[in-house]
């Protein structure tokens, strides 16, 4: 009898809690998409994290340094025609090209009120040279001296004219609150609410390491208007298809691949192309092989590789094959050489005779000075498709290539180190000012710090000769003919053979947000990016109406399915019936 | 006989210094030989963080001048000798001073901290549904052994186990998360949503709800398994056959005579997955962007970040240490034998 009815009570009592959760997770509502105020505009695009948004702590990549502009200013900035005033609204240049000042926009505050002044732009440029970063450093050595000059007025003198300074330095360097900065003896752990006090378009409001999202409040007060949306949400990228269209996201940048091709086939989203602004080439290490040193062994092999195939094959029309000069058409600076080295493994094979390469033993791998000719090929595991079109191609002309495959990080160590004999890898910059060439073709003893695409062997005296020339030129007809012989030298040498040049797509939801742009030779020291900041101020927000739009809706959004919540509770509540049911059966 | 057990135990604490001093000790090379590791791991992989600190290149950096490289090696003293640097963090360890991250700027115990209750919430919570789920589903088919329920379950969960964890992850993320709209397609909490209270609470069970279900799927053949294939040489006693001539309920059997006698097989199977707890699910957490300790390790890892390899890998030794000290003591007191004395007598 005892046990008979504790066992009764336990049903009871197990019936109850049922119920009781039954009405719990009916009751219970959705959580809204964003939690702010109704009619708040808030944009959600979808990047990956770049680090903390200050001038020192970001992640010094493109993404890092671009989000940290949302919050700090440059004295100049671009939109989508060229160069525009930013904190400074007017400058003049010296006949010399040597002495630049800039005049302050008056109306620029700091995110505290205080007004932007001569003094902090001079403190800033000062502060990044006692505490350098990567990002900037390298320029930075350009510069003789900046002092205030007025209270709005800022002098650059540089050590020698440098032709890309408005767009490489003055359009690069962050500018800082000196009241804040001065105070500050450790940049590099200066992560508290001062070290995000801009004079940008937005403010922080929260940074989440671990959730990957960056939440950005706009500033009413900003000098050159107030952005159009109130807010700025940075979230995570993954299943960027499913978010966008969900209405989880509102645009999104640097897609990969496979999913650019599928999100053109979608009609309801709109995209941009700022195109060629990445390639991809495969580097020699001169010392490793005696051939690597001929500049005919390369043209051979240049020769030999089917670039359309490999491209078309690899990332379809998100690319384009590349030419021997470096730039891509796109670059205003292009000039095209008399040899594109189209596709012909003849050609390849006589140049190969020609220099004693020839297949002796009859096994199908040429032989140079007696040695087989078996040459190792360093590539990340990103490139292994490209490595191994790499091989196929050149197996018909007697080389034989081994394919290396490691991480990125031990790719780029095992490069900067010398460990390679060919390697592949990527960059970008390549639509942005030619003095990027005084970086990736430096001989070594002008090399700075070690990178592995800035890695060079090759040395030629005329082509440095011209780098050095055109970087101080501010004629602009006359620095292009420059950069033209620059690029014939280069595609006649080919210290390096460039596979193909990738395109960079924006896709986002027009019935959201338009008014998105890239700039033209990209921003700063070669950014390519669809975060500009001057595209929240010009742009246009509106609430999507939802309608057939493809899934996607307004926030916050009705469930497709029903809320789980409430099939939970129906079937908690139903398994709650028959508890009770078999209770009463067991009673009778 | 417990009490006389416990009688025996000295009450003379210089003896019972001697009894765990040894333990003391051994902790303590467990320890130093930790702190070795977590040291050198990192800095034999190939690379070193200036690499990535200095950039990639060509991504709109300018690069650094060779005196900004040495002025940034002198700062993070990577310049230093290995043996330096190992006393160094040796030292930073005990002050509980664990350093910046070189890439994210950020304190290390911070970064570790916020990302450890998610992992934690993560792995445990679809550890304990796994293991109920597992013995409650392994009793049915020990049960009914040969039957349809026994071959039913044990087939349907062969299966599943032949499906790796991710690709499990994104069938359910595709169907309840965007065919269905039923939970978010990633995250831990809704971005810039400030919830507080319960609402946060709920939002972070949303969130939780697919990776859990996920894990639970992936650990539970095992668990499954290991009830079911031990209860299957218990359920042969002879004390289970008396049980059932005196007319003892079958739930009563299976939950009271045979389940507590299988538990030891079955928690050191736990105690082994608890260890492994705090290093996170990485190809859970990268397929629902699940905040947790398994992707920061892997991107500190991509980086070379040494202070937050050190760090995160340093909190997850501890914990495996931590954990299995539990489940060892856990096991040992739910032995029955444990329970009715040293001599096993009642």
């Amino acid at each position: 009898m005892k046990n008979g009815g504790w066992r009764k009570g336990v049903r009871v009592w197990l019936s109850i809690c049922l119920v009781f959760l039954g009405a719990l997770a009916l009751g219970s509502e959705r959580v809204w998409a964003t939690g702010g105020p109704p009619g708040e505009k808030v944009l959600h695009m979808a990047a990956s994290d770049f680090g903390y948004p200050s001038p020192f702590t970001f992640v010094p990549r493109g993404p890092g340094w671009t989000r940290t502009n949302l919050i700090f200013d440059t004295l100049t900035w671009k939109d989508d025609q060229g160069i525009v005033p930013l904190l400074a609204k007017e400058w003049t240049i010296s006949p010399d090209g040597k002495t630049y000042i800039f005049t302050l926009n008056d109306k620029a505050r700091w995110h505290d009120g205080k007004p932007v002044t001569a003094e902090d732009v001079a403190f800033t440029y000062d502060y990044f040279r006692k505490h350098p970063i990567p990002w900037f450093s390298g320029v930075l050595n350009e510069i003789d001296q900046v002092k205030a000059v007025a209270s709005q007025k800022v002098e650059f003198v540089l050590k020698a004219p440098y032709a890309p300074f408005l767009t490489n330095i003055a359009g690069n360097v962050m500018i800082l609150p000196k009241h804040i900065w001065e105070k500050v003896e450790e940049p590099k752990t200066f992560t508290g609410k001062e070290a995000v006090v801009g004079s940008g378009p937005f403010k922080l409001n929260a940074y989440s390491k671990e959730q990957k999202t960056l939440d950005f409040q706009a500033n009413p007060d900003y000098f050159l208007g107030r952005p159009v949306i109130d807010r700025l949400l940075i979230v995570p990228p993954g299943e960027f298809i499913m978010k966008l269209e969900k209405g989880d996201v509102d645009a999104g940048g640097m897609i990969p691949d496979p999913e650019v091709k599928i999100l053109k086939t979608k009609p309801q989203f709109k995209y941009l192309a700022d195109k060629g602004v990445w390639v991809l080439r495969l580097y020699f290490n001169q010392e490793a092989h005696p051939l690597f040193k001929e500049k005919a062994f390369r043209q051979a092999l240049y020769y030999g590789l089917n670039r359309v195939e490999l491209t078309q094959r690899v990332v379809g029309d998100v690319a384009e094959p590349a030419g021997p000069e470096l730039l891509p058409p796109q670059s205003p600076w292009f000039a095209a050489a008399p040899e594109r080295y189209a596709y012909s493994p003849q050609k390849a094979a006589s140049l190969l005779e020609g220099l004693g390469c020839r297949d002796t033993d009859g096994d199908g791998i040429r032989e140079y000075q007696g040695q087989p000719l078996k040459l190792e090929l360093l590539l990340s595991h990103d490139e292994a498709r490209e490595g191994e079109l790499i091989k196929h191609d050149w197996k018909p002309l007697g080389i034989a290539v081994n394919v290396k495959a490691v991480d990125g990080n031990t790719r780029d160590a095992m490069m900067v180190e010398g460990k390679f004999q060919m390697a592949l890898n990527g960059h970008g910059q390549v639509t942005s000012d030619p003095v990027l060439f005084n970086r990736y073709f430096a001989p070594k003893q002008s090399q700075g710090s070690g990178s592995a695409i800035t890695r060079n062997d090759w040395q030629h005296p005329e082509f440095w000769q011209l780098a050095q020339e055109q970087k101080s030129m501010v004629n602009m007809d006359e620095r292009k003919a420059k950069v033209a012989r620059m690029q014939s030298i280069l595609a006649d040498e080919l210290p390096t053979l460039p596979l193909y040049y990738k395109h960079s797509f924006l896709f986002y939801n027009p019935r959201r947000f338009e008014g998105w742009f890239f700039s033209p030779g990209m921003l700063g020291n070669g950014v390519p990016t669809e975060m500009n900041k001057l595209i929240f101020l010009r742009g246009t927000y509106q609430p999507d109406s939802g309608a057939n739009s493809g899934g996607q809706t307004d926030r916050p959004l009705p469930s497709r399915g029903g809320s789980p919540l409430l099939w939970a509770g129906v079937l908690i509540l139903f398994i709650a019936g028959g508890v009770w049911w078999w209770n009463r059966q067991k009673a009778r | 006989m417990v009490e006389s057990s416990k009688s025996q135990v000295s009450r003379n604490p210089f003896q019972r210094l001697d009894a765990v001093l040894p333990l003391l000790a051994k902790a303590g090379g467990v320890l130093l030989f930790l702190l070795a590791l977590n040291f050198l791991l990192p800095r034999l992989l190939p690379g070193d963080p200036l690499t990535a600190l200095i950039g990639h290149g060509g991504e709109g950096e300018a690069g650094l001048s060779e005196e900004a490289a040495r002025h940034l090696a002198a700062y993070y003293m990577l310049d230093q000798p290995l043996w330096q640097q190992a006393l160094r963090f040796a030292r930073n360890v005990f002050a509980g001073d664990w350093g910046h991250s070189y890439y994210f700027k950020l304190p290390v115990w911070d970064l570790v901290m916020s990302h450890l209750p998610w992992t934690l919430a993560l792995t445990l919570s679809s550890l304990a549904l796994a293991a109920l789920l597992g013995v409650l589903l392994g009793l049915q088919a020990a049960w009914r052994r040969g039957r349809w329920p026994d071959q039913g379950i044990a087939g349907l969960l062969i299966v599943l186990r032949g499906i790796p964890a991710f690709f499990l992850g994104i069938v359910l993320l595709v169907i309840f998360g965007y065919k269905l709209d039923w939970f978010p397609l990633s995250g831990g909490v809704t971005p810039g949503s400030n919830q507080t209270g319960w609402l946060w609470f709920k939002d972070v069970l949303r969130h939780l709800f697919l990776p859990v279900l996920t894990l639970t799927l992936a650990q539970l053949t095992g668990l499954f398994f290991t009830t079911r294939n031990a209860l299957l040489e218990v359920v042969q006693e002879e004390y289970i056959l008396l049980a059932r001539l005196k007319g003892v309920p079958e739930w009563k059997i299976a939950l009271k005579h045979a389940l507590p006698n299988i538990l030891p097989p079955v928690i050191s199977v736990l105690g082994l997955r608890f260890g492994f707890a705090a290093g996170g699910a990485i190809l859970v957490e990268t397929v629902f962007a699940y905040p947790g300790m398994g992707r920061l390790m892997q991107e500190a890892l991509e980086v070379r970040d040494y202070p937050l390899m050190q760090g995160g890998f340093l909190v997850i030794s501890l914990y495996v240490l931590l954990a299995n000290l539990l489940a060892d003591e856990l096991s040992r007191r739910l032995d029955p034998r444990w329970l009715l004395g040293r001599e096993g007598k009642p």
